[in-house]
Parts: structure tokens; sequence; C-alpha cells
């Protein structure tokens, strides 16, 4: 597909993977469509490749189609059209070589109660065909990768909701799949195992394993991937690294926030035309400038509001984030959805 | 082949780690058949013996007067039906809770899901049949001819358990809720007892309770291994051959609802 709206600055096309040149990729999705009965088009052509060792996050809105792309991946629901390749192999003609290398974190923590963690360990091990002399070691690496190692003998009805994530993606990771799929791995998690997922996506990484994570939470995405899509609508809207967004973004911004009985279209109308700024939006209380050299436009937009009689309560200039790239490309807040 | 064991193996130690757990469940899953066993048995055992008007007209109805050892293979066979009509419960709870998809995302074969609750619910109906026919003797029941008897609790209880269990499983996999399969099966139960031979030989019922009891599978466990315990004349040939048919119905459509929702 060739839907990116808006910046993919470093590969119009989208769907390179940097450095990716000889090695083959993990996972190349091609123009994926998924449609559900009564025309409801979840995805619709979404394109992108994850080359061996790197974390990529599909950023978008609840219901932006990321985890009906990830059950496709999974082989647990069929495409309408399109393909996915993971590690030369085709999902749909051989899902069970697609099954061996690929490890499934899904979004909710699904764990048997009745069970310990060393049994779910043990049961993961043999459904993903772990030779039985490799079982105990692989088995003991994961549990001390997740700290359970000293509560492995435990029912986990006994465990802390931390702990069951913990245990859920050690589950996903016996097999040393070649991508690692995490669907929202934080949502709903306390701050400390938030942190402790986000150490863990990063051990993963140093051990050379490729891993595709869903989420609606900028800093998440900015922190762990090393390449973002957007998603929206069921389809990618921008991908690249983080800097590359925010360079398509315009590279710096200025916000100014107004008092309620400023925010007329006036101020808007005595900022939009300003040399050097490229958009003028409203968000909230704020107008966000997209400019090149935010430094300069600072003062101007000062002397701009001044020659009106309008008192910013503030200006502020830098760096746009994550939550402003993501306004610009879909024309709504990402938390907005969320 | 050997990976489908493996698979089966797999995930029947987890439906094993159940049994061992869930206690509760365990005690009165056992206690359940046992209480019909000893509580409807020794009533009507009673009214047969004492009422010697009426004993002849029993034995020509029941073919005996010994009602325990007749009421013994029926509750041994609802033992079994109940056991494989439940046998879809886990897995429309991990089709709930994302389990399933955690098993089908594995390279695990699709058909060890369906194969590891039939090993489970035989074994477990087994277990369960076994402590029953223990109490069963303890209490005077009697087979006369025992070999023959075990054979026919053996084999007719399997075929009737293949049957409903994959059924079971089919309506695990088909229907949107847990709430509407307990629904479903909550209201087929009684009906299922009722218009079986469990408590009244299919002689004795009026005839459009015997045709429509013709059709109840469980009718065709019940007979042939009753017929063994009392050692009455039986067809146990024509009762193999209806309940294979309802096994071969059950299986084709299992297949296809699998088939949509396990590719």
């Amino acid at each position: 597909m060739s839907e990116s709206r808006g910046p993919a600055p470093a590969d119009p096309g989208g769907a390179q993977a940097p450095g990716g040149a000889g090695g083959q990729p993990a996972l190349e999705v091609q123009g994926l469509v998924k449609d559900y009965p009564g025309g409801v088009r979840a995805v619709d052509g979404v394109s992108f490749t994850i080359a061996p060792g790197e974390v990529f996050a599909l950023l978008g809105p609840n219901g932006a189609g990321k985890t009906t792309t990830i059950k496709v991946l999974a082989t647990l629901v069929r495409p309408t059209a399109g393909t996915v390749r993971v590690c030369g192999h085709d999902a749909v003609r051989e899902p069970d070589r697609v099954r061996a290398l690929l490890g499934y974190v899904p979004q909710e923590v699904a764990l048997d109660r009745h069970m310990t963690g060393l049994e779910h360990l043990e049961l993961s091990a043999r459904l993903y065909r772990v030779p039985a002399a490799e079982r105990a070691g692989r088995i003991a690496h994961a549990l001390a990768l997740v700290s359970l190692a000293d509560r492995a003998r435990e029912p986990i009805k006994r465990y802390s909701g931390g702990m069951k994530k913990r245990l859920d993606l050690a589950c996903g990771l016996l097999h040393r799949p070649r991508l690692l799929i995490l669907d929202e791995p934080t949502v709903g998690l306390d701050l400390q195992t938030r942190l402790e997922v986000w150490r863990f996506v990063r051990e993963l990484r140093r051990d050379g394993a490729a891993v595709l994570l869903t989420t609606h939470d900028m800093d998440e995405a900015d922190e762990l991937a090393d390449r973002i899509a957007i998603v929206d609508h069921g389809k990618v809207q921008a991908q690249g690294t983080a800097a590359e967004l925010r360079a398509g973004f315009g590279g710096a911004m200025v916000k100014v926030e107004l008092g309620q009985a400023d925010l007329d279209d006036g101020a808007r109308a005595a900022l939009a035309g300003l040399e050097g700024a490229r958009r003028c939006e409203l968000r909230g209380r704020k107008l966000l400038l997209a400019t090149d050299d935010a430094a300069a436009l600072a003062p101007r937009v000062a002397a701009a509001l001044a020659a009106r009689g309008l008192v910013p309560r503030a200006i502020g200039f830098g760096q746009p984030s994550l939550d402003d790239v993501f306004l610009e490309i879909t024309g709504h807040a990402l938390r907005d959805e969320a | 082949m050997s990976q489908l064991l493996a698979d089966t193996w797999a995930l029947t130690r987890r439906w094993l780690v159940h049994l061992r757990r869930d206690r509760m469940s365990l005690t009165l899953g056992i206690i359940q058949p046992l209480v019909l066993l000893t509580l409807v048995g020794p009533l009507l055992h009673h009214v047969v013996r004492d009422a010697e008007g009426v004993r002849a007209e029993l034995i020509a109805r029941f073919r005996t007067d010994d009602y325990l050892t007749f009421l013994y293979s029926g509750i041994a066979v609802f033992t079994i039906l109940v056991n494989s009509i439940l046998g879809g419960i886990p897995v429309i709870f991990d089709r709930e809770t994302g389990f399933l998809d955690k098993i089908l995302a594995s390279p695990a074969s699709r058909l060890s899901i369906v194969a590891s609750r039939f090993v489970y619910v035989i074994l477990y109906s087994l277990l369960q049949v076994g402590i029953v026919t223990v109490v069963a003797l303890a209490l005077g029941v009697r087979a006369a001819a025992p070999l023959e008897a075990a054979l026919a609790v053996l084999a007719f209880g399997t075929l009737l358990c293949a049957g409903i269990s994959v059924l079971s499983l089919a309506l695990a996999f088909k229907l949107p809720h847990h709430s509407i399969f307990f629904a479903i099966t909550g209201f087929l139960l009684s009906p299922l007892l009722v218009l079986s031979p469990t408590f009244v030989a299919r002689e004795a019922m009026p005839g459009w309770m015997q045709a429509v009891a013709a059709w109840n599978p469980m009718t065709h466990a019940i007979e042939p291994i009753r017929a063994a315990f009392l050692g009455t004349p039986a067809t146990p040939w024509t009762s193999a051959a209806a309940l294979l048919a309802f096994d071969v119905v059950c299986f084709a459509f299992a297949v296809r609802v699998l088939k949509r929702n396990l590719e």
C-alpha cells in the first residue's frame, strides 16, 4: 500500500526496513485487508516490514485495526487480501511453519487459574515442540528473565496482576521465536510492572529477536520502538523512526496557551499568516504552530498577539511530541479515542 | 501422527491437573451418580420386592425383580452422558479468556484440542463409573456375565461418549457465550434421562415415548449393558450400529463447525 498521508520521510513507500538489505525480514506484511461480515473493514491495506532484531510499534487508538492486524499475523484470523510472511513463510499457506516462528502474547492475560507457573511453561514448551532435553533449561531461563523463579510452583491464582503478565510473556518466548508479538503489553499494568515489561522487551532485542508491539501509548512507542507505524481507520498513516516522524511534522513547533476569552478566530487569524509558521491549529486552549525555526517564530508570535491586545498565558517552543505528530497526521488526538 | 499424540498428551495433562486441583468438582461429580443409585434404587426396589401382586407383572415388564441391577446400567450410562455433554465447557471458557487463542497460535495440532477433551472425558467417566460400580456391587448388584458386562460398559460407554462429547465440543466452538451453552445442555439433560430406559424398560413406556426413546442414543447404550448384567436376550450389534450411526452424524457436524473455527 502507499496510503501514507503525511510524513514517512526516510521511505515514502513505507514498507522497507532500514538495514534490511540482504537479510531476510522477520516479518513482511503487504496490502493486508480484513473485512468482517456486515461490511466492516477492520484493516484496510496495511503494509510494513520488520527486520531481525528490530522493535516495531503499531501505534493507534482502540479500534484502529491493530489487534485485527496482529490476529492475522498470529494465524488466528484469515486475511481477506494481502500477504503476511514470517521469515519468508506465508502465514496462510504454511501456518504451522509460521506458528513455530512466532511468539504471541495477547492483550488480555490468558492463564489457567488451576495451574502453577511452572505447569504453564511446561505446557507452552510442549505445544511449541521444545525438545524434551532442553525444556527444563529453557524454562529456568525464562523464569529468571521475568523474575518468577521462586514463585514458579505456586498456582497462578495466588499471583498478582503483574506476575501473571510476566508469566504470560515468559510463555511466549520459550521456543525462542524469531518474532515476538505483544498486543498492548502494558495496558492496565501498574508503573513498576510496566517498566519491567519495557526492560523485558529491551533484553529480547539484545538477544536478537524481532518484536512487534501494539500500543496506544506514545511514550511506550517512543521509549521502546526502533520504528513506529501510526495506524488509524485500518490504515498505516505514516511510519518511520520517532525522529523521522517528528521531522515530518516540521521539525519544531511553537505552543501558545491563551485565556478562554482570547480563544476566538481573531487570535488564530493573527498567527496563521505569520512568516515562518506553516500551520496553525487549535487544540484545547492551545494554538500549535509548526515551523522550521521555533526560536525565531516565538518572538514574532508574542508581538503579533500584543498588536491585537492579547496576552498569552504562556508561549513555549521546541520539539513536537509524538502526540503532536499523531494529531497532525490523523486529525484527532490519540487519547480522545483511546 | 506422533506429533498429534504428543500434543494430545500435553493438553490432556492440563485436564488431569484440573482434576487433581479441583477437588470440589471431583467429589461432587463422583457423589452425584451415587445419589441416584442409592436413593432411587432402594426406593423402587422396595416397591418391587414388597408388592407380591405386581412382582410378576414387573418381571414381565422389566425382565427382572432385581431393580437395583436394572437401574445400575441406566445410572452408569447417564454418568457418561453427563460428562460427555459437559465435556466442551473448559473449551468454551478457554475461548472466552483467550487461552484458546494462545493454543491456536502455537503449532499444536488442531485435532489435539478436541482429542484431549475426548481422552479426558473417557478417563474421567471410567473413573466415575468404576466407583459407581464398586458401590453398586456393595449394594448387591450382580452381573449375570461379569466379563461381558464389563466389556459392554467399556464399549457402549465409549461409543456414546464419542458422539456426545464431540457434539459438545462443536457447540463450545459455535455458541457465542457459555450461558447459552449451559442453557442448552441443562435443557437437554432431563428429557434425555426420562426418555431413556434408565428408570423404566422401553417396553413399559407409552407408545409415543417408546418411539422417541428409540432415537435417544442413551437407549442404545443402556440396553446392551443391562442385558449383560441381567442375562436377558439382547441385540448388541443393532445397538452398536445405532450408536455408530449417531457418532458419524456428530462427527460430520463437528468437522464442519471446527473447520470453520479452527482453520
